[in-house]
This record gives structure tokens, C-alpha cells and sequence, in this order.
């Protein structure tokens, strides 16, 4: 039991922080098959720049640092040898994950008392934001 | 009623926070106190130009629709921008979020005068709503600031 005990307290948190990472995905939507491009990439919303190739989808989703989302999709696009990311759309989400908690309590019956906590899970709400759109390329002129 | 209880509500009036991040799109403007449209996803927008990615997450008794609402609206203003566009919601028991565009309307004075003082004219009215497709302009071409 004690084992036991000891096993959670390890891996909730190490399991918490790795569903808090920002993740990322995509595929290929074209026949062109390009290297990772590693120039500049724009981020365009709500316009496609003229004469750009759609490469592929990408999403990304996270929670915390907008910029890390959108450099996690901008890392896609990156991979699909596109070099203009285009935010189709942006979605907020509110997502319930179980939080650990430690507590201090009362020690009854033993003598030192400062070392007595017992850790329980609770839910917490966690704003998320997705972000969903392409991997565009377009070619200097 | 105790003066402890009357303490106590008044404090909890306070429990709830309102924060705000961006991530910039382009280069911003000159901060101003103007009006700032907030514009729901769906609904038709005019020409613009978008500056800034940005959200709000509001938490406790900020958690609602008019503090996230105003959170994007002061986002936009620090940003030199018009409008917020494409806004979402999502809302909790606890927390809300929104997210939208900021942006600056592509017939905007400070459209074309982006690094001069003369940014702050006066107040125009926002463009019309778009009619048929017209042809690409010259705005629509990858921005200069869009560095390595």
C-alpha cells in the first residue's frame, strides 16, 4: 500500500505535465513533397497571400503561453516545407484535468507532527486555445 | 448584519482576475483610447488587417462575457487596433476564455501611416461591409516586418 502510495505521488505530477504540453499535428493535403523549410515563416489570419501552394492541414493546440502554441504550429508548417502558416481558425476550449493537492493535516498520536500531509485529486478547469489552419508556400517573385 | 460578513462579501467582490496575451501577426500601432469593436465569429467583417492574435482568460466573478470582452477591447487599443474580429467563447464553471484577431480596418488612416505621429486622427467610422470580391491589393502581399 505504502508502495503503492509512493507510486502515485511520483506519477501524477510527471503525468500532469505531460498533458499540459502543447501539441501539434499535421498532414499532407498536396502531391508536393518538400524538406523541412527552415527561413522565416509568416503567420497570416483571415487572407491567403497571392499565388500561395496549399501544402498541407495543421493544428495545434495548448495551454499557458499563446506563443508557444503558434510557434508548436508554426513548427508544423515548418515541416511540410511551407514557409506562411495561415490561422483558419482560433478556438478558446475550457478543459477539466485532476490537479494533486497537498495538504497539511493534524498528526493524532504522533509525537512530531510537522512532517503529516495527505494529497488528494481535484478537478480544475484549464483554458486551452487550438488553433486549426495551413501550410502554405509561397515563392519569391 | 456582522461587520465580519459585511467584510468578508466585500472581499469576495474582488475574487476574480482578468488576464490578457497576444501574439503579433504584424507590427503594432499607437496605443489609443478610441472605440473598439468586438466582432463575433460569423458575423461579417470589413476589410482589415490583422495585427495580433490575442486572448482573454477570466477567472472567479471575471469569468463572464463583459470582462473578457473588455479585456480583448483594452488588448486592441494598447495595439493601435480598430477591432476585435472572429471572437469566441468558451466558458466554465470557473474560468472563461475568449480569443480573437486584432485588427485594423484596411481603410484606416493608420493603415497607410503606420510609423508617423499622425496615427492618432480623429475617429473614423468603420468601412462598409465588403461587397463582391474585388481584385488583390498590393496589402496583400507578406509583410516586410516578418523577419527571420
Amino acid at each position: 500500500m505504502r508502495a503503492l502510495r509512493v507510486l502515485l505521488l511520483i506519477a501524477l505530477p510527471l503525468c500532469s505535465a505531460g498533458c499540459a504540453a502543447t501539441r501539434a499535428s499535421s498532414i499532407p493535403t498536396s502531391s508536393e513533397l518538400l524538406p523541412y523549410h527552415r527561413g522565416a515563416v509568416t503567420v497570416r489570419a483571415l487572407s491567403d497571400p497571392p499565388g500561395a501552394r496549399e501544402l498541407g492541414a495543421v493544428e495545434a493546440s495548448g495551454e499557458g503561453s499563446l506563443d508557444a502554441v503558434v510557434e508548436a504550429f508554426v513548427e508544423q508548417v515548418r515541416g511540410l516545407g511551407g514557409n506562411v502558416a495561415r490561422i483558419d481558425s482560433v478556438t478558446p476550449v475550457i478543459e477539466t484535468r485532476m490537479r494533486q493537492v497537498s495538504q497539511a493535516m493534524p498528526c493524532f498520536g504522533m509525537r512530531f507532527q510537522a512532517g503529516c500531509s495527505q494529497s488528494y485529486l481535484t478537478p480544475e478547469e484549464v483554458p486551452v486555445v487550438r488553433l486549426v489552419g495551413r501550410a502554405l508556400r509561397v515563392d519569391a517573385p | 448584519m456582522k461587520p465580519s460578513l459585511l467584510l468578508l462579501a466585500s472581499l469576495s467582490l474582488g475574487c476574480g482576475t482578468t488576464s490578457v496575451q497576444r501574439h503579433l501577426l504584424s507590427a503594432p500601432g499607437v496605443p489609443h483610447s478610441r472605440p473598439v469593436r468586438a466582432i463575433l465569429e460569423g458575423d461579417p467583417t470589413p476589410p482589415s488587417l490583422p495585427v495580433a492574435l490575442v486572448q482573454a482568460i477570466g477567472r472567479g466573478l471575471n469569468a463572464d462575457l463583459p470582462h473578457l470582452v473588455e479585456g480583448l477591447r483594452a488588448e486592441a487599443q494598447l495595439l493601435g487596433c480598430d477591432a476585435i474580429v472572429q471572437v469566441r467563447i468558451a466558458r466554465g464553471a470557473s474560468v472563461a476564455t475568449a480569443t480573437g484577431f486584432a485588427v485594423r480596418w484596411a481603410s484606416h488612416p493608420a493603415a497607410e501611416v503606420r510609423a508617423t505621429p499622425a496615427i492618432d486622427a480623429p475617429w473614423a467610422p468603420p468601412p462598409p461591409l465588403p461587397g463582391p470580391p474585388a481584385a488583390p491589393t498590393p496589402s496583400d502581399a507578406p509583410p516586410p516586418w516578418s523577419g527571420p
